[in-house]
């Protein structure tokens, strides 16, 4: 549940940062053909940033977890494999 | 470790950059067209969202390495001035057990040695079997004819007695302090034990006490099991540990 929260905090932030670059065109107050404003440039900025960092949380959270499966299954097989042996010892009969 | 530290990094980059949305337009002024209100609302949310995602990263991360084992224990809700009056209260209780416990030890050493004193003077004359037995030899010797008074000195000769002094009844083991002595020794560590775990953090009773080697007997110390009453070898044992452990 706790991970959980956190994974949504981090698609949040990624989503703030792709709707801060989008807001000044879908709101409509930057003009297109028009310079760019001071709050335009602020936005699409910090949006820019945002959204980077939002992007590569959530890989960066997605390998993590799958760093830690990895790491279970090399633990889960150490200790299966001397079973396996025994196993393929009495099988053979040597 | 990666998705907490990332996650972490992450949710407080949302927070400075929502902080810097928010702190822009109130410095530099509301833009017209609604970009005022669209920063500040989109700071204030992505400031919301940050400091959720913050908490719950760091929840987690604590909870994973409390698994682990990194983190120790949560302590216990126990002021110091209360946690050291428990102590307080802990040690003199288990001081005073321990010194039942061992006076009750050394009387029945003596006990134990009264026996053999017992068993050494009494010879003959001891034992009520044996002592009739040199009255039939007394009386084949010199001829006298049995007497009730005879038969009565048997019995009550000094063997007798020191074989009283020496059992439950005499020299001075009572049985039923001892059973007192070893019912509040365990309930002492039943009752306090957490407590002295949560204050301490080490191993409460059970490593020492089963770690420890078997006593040896010594002059001070009545060998284990002679004559002794069942669970007194129980109750030293637990007398032994309690002291060491303090």
């Amino acid at each position: 549940m706790v991970t959980k929260v956190g994974i949504a905090g981090v698609l949040a932030v990624f989503a703030a940062g792709l709707w801060l670059v989008a807001a000044p065109f879908a709101v409509g107050y930057q003009h297109p053909g028009a310079g760019w404003t001071g709050a335009t440039r602020t936005d699409v900025i910090t949006g820019g940033l945002l959204a980077v960092a939002g992007f590569a949380g959530i890989f960066c959270v997605i390998a993590g977890r799958v760093g830690e499966l990895y790491a279970d299954a090399r633990s889960a097989a150490s200790l299966a494999v001397p079973d396996n042996r025994k196993a393929d010892r009495r099988n053979t009969g040597s | 470790m990666t998705r907490y530290l990332s996650g972490l990094c992450v949710a407080g980059l949302g927070l400075c950059g929502g902080g810097w949305l928010i702190v822009a337009t109130v410095a530099f002024g509301a833009a017209g067209g609604g970009a005022g209100k669209v920063n500040l609302a989109t700071g204030a949310g992505l400031v919301l969202a940050s400091c959720a995602a913050l908490a719950a990263w760091a929840v987690a991360w604590r909870r994973r390495m409390r698994t682990d084992g990194v983190l120790g224990r949560r302590f216990l809700l126990v002021s110091r001035r209360e946690a050291r009056r428990n102590r307080r209260d802990l040690a003199r209780d288990v001081r005073r057990a321990t010194r039942l416990a061992k006076r009750a030890a050394r009387q029945a050493g003596r006990g134990q040695a009264r026996l053999a004193d017992g068993d050494a003077a009494g010879g003959t004359g001891g034992n009520g079997a044996t002592d009739h037995k040199s009255w039939q030899d007394w009386r084949a010797l010199t001829g006298h004819a049995p007497s009730t008074a005879g038969w009565s000195a048997g019995p009550a000769g000094a063997g007798r007695s020191g074989y009283g002094h020496s059992g439950h009844h005499g020299g001075g083991h009572d049985g039923a302090s001892a059973a007192d002595v070893l019912g509040e020794l365990r309930t002492l560590r039943t009752l306090l034990g957490p407590l002295v775990a949560a204050t301490s953090h080490a191993p409460v009773l059970q490593p020492r006490a089963q770690s420890r080697p078997a006593p040896q007997a010594g002059p001070g110390r009545p060998p284990q099991g002679a004559g002794l009453l069942a669970g007194d070898d129980e109750l030293l044992r637990l007398a032994d540990s309690e002291e060491a452990w303090w």
